[in-house]
């Protein structure tokens, strides 16, 4: 096993646009040297620290990604920072000096360590001001592909962002040849703070691909009739709401970028023929999903969010914003194979080379098209219209048994949707999963009613307490019932509630259904290890992802941050979290400081998780042992909703 | 209005203790300019212009707005209006405010109280009335509807009309339907922010307040061609 990260490798072909950043920072924390000059070709080299003792210096530096130079923030003048790779075991020292001219932090993701050394302002600590140093010291305690970035401002919009790699004690269940940080990010030429403007003044400014006469509606009417192609607009255009509404922010700024590098000039990734190659997949995007896949080579995912899961061989993989997943891939020819990772809404891809020989490029596939919202996506039941993408095969909603809630279902399945008049006809609900998935809701007592604590924010709901003999395989609520939404979830600054959320641990997701391709979804995840802590949850806490995207504003439960009452946790508790989801798009939700257990329906191997991706319309759940005493922060880590799609989480 | 007296402080003393100087509901302003526009008829040429600047928060807003046209180098007729914009709806805004003619020496100020937002199908729809003095009303109502015909043009056709309880014949008004607009504009929206457009429109003078104009020996209905340019930042 190689320990090198294969970060250099040579590149024959210069490119104006986008090359590495190389050299440190000069003492003025600006280095206003242009990086464009090396006049021979340039090794791609990206620093790599490694050891107990790290000096980390953020400053600005020039970049130039599009054609016009711009300042990053950056870590010792590098974009990504520098790959930090420690040891299981280690007392790590970093001292992180701050030469901006505002103030400054670094989190760890992922890292289980102690609250004051999570770098949060407000938070863990104060944050790092202009010209201070901030010393992080914790034991390591994981090993793992992990990363860090800011929790300033949008400074990890501007590219504070790096890897970490914590090597294991123990082997690792699996073996290989040489490993690669692959980290995909978003770059913008606009500032972030511009970025979010734009957003509240007009929330739909980076989608250029909203549907039009000429380019969608008349080959439609073409394709299916005009009977067909108007019903289908009817439902989005009478709720004010676009199935094009992917991504709030696309490349039609961003240019996406595969360790610091565009797609024209391309991350080279080396490797020989017949190795295995390790790739430590991380998404550090402010905003953006990415569908990454290797045409021509099948990938073993072999951990997720650092933690090793039983290896599941995939095409291809969705990873949301700050997950990360290690995958191993046995390139045996002598090719270039494309590393692709397209957009979720197919505006652009971030583009690397694995080739045995730097000289071989690789030719990135096309784009596949963009994709639509469907039903489903809406938080509503199937209907029988079968709207793109639907299928019998990628229907992962479980049969609901409502009557044992005794409570009337909502059968019709629709959304609540303000002010809309909703189509009628929409009321198959589907039950064809029904007896994989066989619930024994006898056993279950979750009390339905809204708890007064959830409409104060701190989402207190839902305390069930009838889980206590039943194994949580079967325990477990993986059918939806009924959904409740709290007061606070109505008003000018919720446009839609999911009425019939369901679990999709099995769907791929939108774009992703049905494309004849293997591709990773949450159910494929089981941990390597059994589940550490069997503990039944003592209670479960209900909490909403709320938002009203046209005047793009971002809440939990209704509630933004400003106005919340913290989260409390009793320390050494177990609890379950579900999430679900009230909005059209998939939110990346991060506990700081507590592992949490994705609940998959195998209680014996939940896979731990530092962020988990809640579908649009869908709900999930998830345990967390409450080990770790301090203030935490939970959020979207979606960067422009996470300033109201957040909360405190006191541990005590 | 005490309403607007003291909002934008309080947003901006808002705490963000957790976020290091990120607030999910930052104070931002906006500069509208609607519609810039030179409006060609037979014989006379107007330059038209519909601004709108905003300083607010996501539900709190104070709003100016500008509307008028000029002929010849003259003012021809101005509006301007200052009003008090609170969301009430996930889709819809409530203001409350005044309006200003500086024109019309006829004229007090009169009281603004209108609804806006966004119907079902994407009617941008406005809705205002406007009183004094005395219990003089006039109602007013727009809907607006973009249709995309391809990824950079865009058709909005329009539709205003106005209303009045009272006649003031200096000013060709009279009580009942006053006014039909009908309006069409083809942008080419090179940018979000920015698109040049060309457009026609027509106005006709309903009821009361034809007679007026006929009995003045104005017109009645007027159509123009329209050139211009909407942007924002």
């Amino acid at each position: 096993m190689s320990k090198d990260n294969n970060l250099a490798a040579p590149s024959r072909r210069r490119f104006v646009q986008g090359l590495a950043l190389g050299g440190l920072v000069t003492g003025l924390g600006f280095n206003a040297r242009p990086l464009l000059a090396a006049a021979t070709p340039t090794a791609q080299s990206h620093p790599v620290l490694s050891g107990s003792d790290f000096n980390l210096e953020i400053g600005h530096q020039i970049v130039n990604f599009t054609g016009k130079e711009k300042l990053a923030t950056t870590v010792n003048g590098s974009l990504p920072a520098p790959i930090l790779r420690w040891r299981e075991g280690d007392r790590v020292r970093l001292n992180v000096h701050n030469r901006l001219d505002t103030d400054s932090s670094i989190h760890w993701h992922g890292i289980i360590l102690p609250t004051e050394m999570d770098g949060v302002p407000g938070l863990s600590f104060d944050g790092i001001a202009p010209g201070e140093t901030f010393t992080y010291e914790f034991d390591v305690q994981q090993n793992g592909t992990y990363w860090y970035h800011s929790h300033s401002g949008f400074q990890e919009q501007t590219g504070l962002y790096g890897a970490i790699i914590i090597d294991p004690k123990e082997p690792e269940p699996f073996s290989y040849d040489r490993d690669h940080v692959v980290m995909l990010s978003d770059w913008s030429d606009t500032p972030p703070e511009r970025i979010f403007a734009n957003l509240k003044k007009m929330s739909h400014y980076y989608n250029r691909r909203e549907r039009s006469l000429t380019d969608d509606l008349i080959p439609e009417i073409q394709r299916d009739g005009m009977n067909t192609a108007l019903s289908r607009r009817q439902m989005w255009e009478k709720m004010r709401m676009s199935d094009r509404d992917i991504s709030d922010v696309t490349g039609y700024t961003y240019t996406f970028l595969m360790n610091g590098q565009t797609p024209a000039t391309g991350w080279t990734g080396l490797y020989t023929p017949g190795e295995k190659v390790r790739l430590r997949i991380i998404n550090a995007a402010a905003m953006t999903f990415f569908d990454l896949r290797i045409p021509g080579l099948k990938m073993t995912v072999v951990a997720c969010d650092g933690q090793y899961v039983q290896p599941v061989s995939v095409d291809e993989f969705r990873i949301g914003v700050a997950e990360t997943i290690d995958v191993i891939v046995e390139p045996t020819e002598q090719r270039a194979y494309s590393l692709f990772a397209q957009a979720i809404d197919r505006s652009g891809y971030a583009h690397g080379h694995l080739t045995p020989d730097p000289a071989l490029r690789a030719t990135p596939p096309a784009l596949d098209p963009a994709p639509e919202l469907t039903h489903m996506d809406m938080g509503m039941a199937m209907d029988a219209h079968g709207h793109g993408e639907h299928s019998s095969h990628d229907m992962p909603s479980m049969g609901t048994d409502h009557s044992l809630h005794g409570m009337s279902a909502p059968v019709s399945g629709m959304m609540h949707q303000d002010h809309a008049a909703m189509p009628s006809g929409q009321t198959s609900m589907s039950h064809s999963n029904h007896s994989s998935m066989a619930m024994d809701h006898g056993v279950m007592t979750h009390d339905h009613a809204m708890p007064a604590g959830m409409q104060h924010g701190s989402g207190h709901g839902h305390h069930g307490s009838g889980h206590g003999a039943v194994p949580t395989y079967q325990g477990h609520p993986l059918s939806a019932g009924m959904t409740m939404h709290a007061d606070s979830e109505y008003g000018p600054h919720v446009d839609m509630r999911a009425e019939d959320p369901q679990y999709r641990l099995d769907d791929p997701g939108v774009g992703l259904r049905n494309n004849g391709r293997k591709v990773l979804t949450y159910a494929d995840l089981r941990s390597f290890y059994p589940t550490p802590d069997t503990r039944e949850p003592g209670r479960e806490i209900e909490l909403h992802l709320t938002g009203n995207m046209s005047r793009y504003m971002w809440s939990i439960n209704g509630i933004r941050y400003a106005d919340a009452e913290p989260i409390h946790l009793q320390y050494g508790e177990r609890v379950r979290i579900t999430l679900v989801n009230d909005t059209m798009m998939p939110h990346p939700v991060h506990l700081h400081g507590m592992w949490s257990d994705l609940e998959t329906g195998d209680a014996t191997h939940l896979p731990r998780k530092h962020t988990l991706v809640v579908q649009p319309g869908a709900r999930l759940s998830y345990l967390v042992t409450a080990d770790a005493r301090g203030e935490w922060a939970f959020h979207c880590h979606l960067l422009f909703h996470m300033m109201g799609m957040f909360r405190k989480v006191v541990v005590s | 209005m005490k309403l607007h007296k003291h909002w934008p402080l309080l947003a901006l003393l808002t705490p963000s203790l957790a976020l290091a100087g990120m607030s999910d509901d930052p104070v931002l302003g906006k500069l509208d300019v609607k519609q810039l526009e030179g409006a060609y008829s037979e014989g006379d040429t107007r330059l038209n212009w519909n601004i709108e600047g905003w300083l607010g928060t996501d539900f709190h807003k104070l709003v100016l707005t500008s509307e008028g046209s000029r002929l010849d180098g003259r003012s021809e007729e101005q509006e301007l209006r200052l009003f008090y914009r609170r969301a009430i709806a996930p889709y819809w805004d409530l203001e409350l405010g005044w309006q200003h003619e500086p024109l019309t020496d006829s004229r007090d100020d009169r009281v603004l109280v209108g609804v806006s937002g966004t119907a079902p199908w994407f009617i941008e729809t406005e809705m205002h009335l406007l009183a004094g003095p005395g219990t003089d009303l006039t109602a007013e109502l727009s809907l607006e509807r973009e249709i995309r015909l391809t990824r950079q043009w865009v058709l909005s056709p329009e539709v205003g009309l106005t209303a009045h309880n009272f006649s003031d014949p200096n000013e060709h008004q009279g009580s009942g339907l006053a006014d039909l607009h009908l309006e069409l504009r083809l942008a080419w929206e090179i940018r979000p922010d920015f698109a040049p457009y060309v457009g026609v429109s027509w106005e006709r003078k309903l009821g009361d307040s034809a007679d007026l104009a006929r009995d003045s020996g104005h017109e009645v209905d007027e159509t123009r061609w329209l050139l211009g340019v909407r942007f924002w930042f």
